[in-house]
């Protein structure tokens, strides 16, 4: 699947050019995902403001792509369309991500949650 | 997949068990439910329910049957809209749920630590969280599961001559 790839600064902005991140692309978008982000800045933001659908083979996909980052990486998400939302909130996976509202949110945002 | 559409509230598709024709089967259905001016929480969750469903269908009951693939109309869905959401029968050829009845469908345990989170098991708690009047049985070979999604929004505020 297509992964947008833009550096700002510090930040890597990776944003899905795709509608849906579902089980016919989860593995793949997992595996593109650790190839972008290996030897990659600290902060990743994932811009889903493109992506309308995420199934459960998604999110795990996207739990995934955090769980594989190295040590001192982290993962936020930026622009989520109101069902991608609903998914992360009912399955608790909104605490778990620092999600904004959208990526430049995300980058004037400070690198720690304060 | 086919597709026939004699009365306007009622969608029926007959799709293979692969992804490709799950997703197929998806673009149809949500072009069917806002062509139809249904309500957009309501087209989401349906999304969502059927998403996790018809997945299910393919990834477990045709788990097995990598070497027939694909049968063309191995799994038939029926979708009718109603006074308060949308009834959804989904019928498939494949093997049997185990035990015969549908999976509790429990959020996975949560962690703190980023290692253990899980990365899947979300797709029944979806469902259950999503869908009504959840019916399983097996009848002649065929699985069915019957549901309802109902419509959240105010529905008494768009009828017709009630405003």
């Amino acid at each position: 699947m297509e992964l947008a790839c833009e550096r700002t600064g510090d930040v890597l902005v990776i944003t899905p050019q795709k509608d849906r991140i579902d089980a016919a692309v989860a593995i793949k978008f997992k595996d593109e995902m650790r190839a972008l982000t290996t030897d990659g800045p600290e902060r990743i933001v994932l811009n889903l403001a493109l992506v309308g659908f995420v199934d459960s083979s998604g999110l795990g996909a996207i739990v995934g792509a955090m769980k594989q980052l190295a040590l001192g990486q982290q993962l936020e998400l930026a622009g989520l369309t109101p069902n991608v939302e609903k998914v992360f909130r009912l399955t608790r996976m909104d605490r778990v991500f620092r999600i904004h509202t959208s990526v430049d949110d995300a980058l004037s945002a400070p690198l720690h949650a304060g | 997949m086919t597709v026939s559409a004699s009365d306007a509230n009622v969608l029926y598709l007959s799709l293979s068990p692969t992804p490709e024709a799950v997703r197929d089967a998806h673009v149809r259905i949500s072009a069917w439910m806002e062509t139809r001016g249904i309500d957009a929480d309501l087209r989401g969750n349906t999304e969502i329910v059927l998403g996790e469903a018809l997945n299910n269908v393919v990834e477990h009951a045709f788990a097995a049957w990598s070497d027939t693939l694909p049968e063309p109309d191995a799994i038939r869905l029926e979708m009718r809209r109603g006074e308060t959401g949308l009834s959804i029968c989904i019928c498939d050829r494949g093997d049997e749920m185990p035990g015969l009845a549908l999976p509790e469908g429990q959020l996975p345990a949560m962690s703190d630590q980023t290692d253990l989170l899980p990365e899947g098991g979300f797709g029944w708690f979806l469902i259950r969280e999503l869908a009504s009047r959840l019916d399983y049985y097996r009848q002649n070979g065929w699985n069915r599961l019957d549901m309802v999604i109902e419509d959240t929004a105010d529905t008494a505020a768009r009828k017709p001559g009630t405003g």
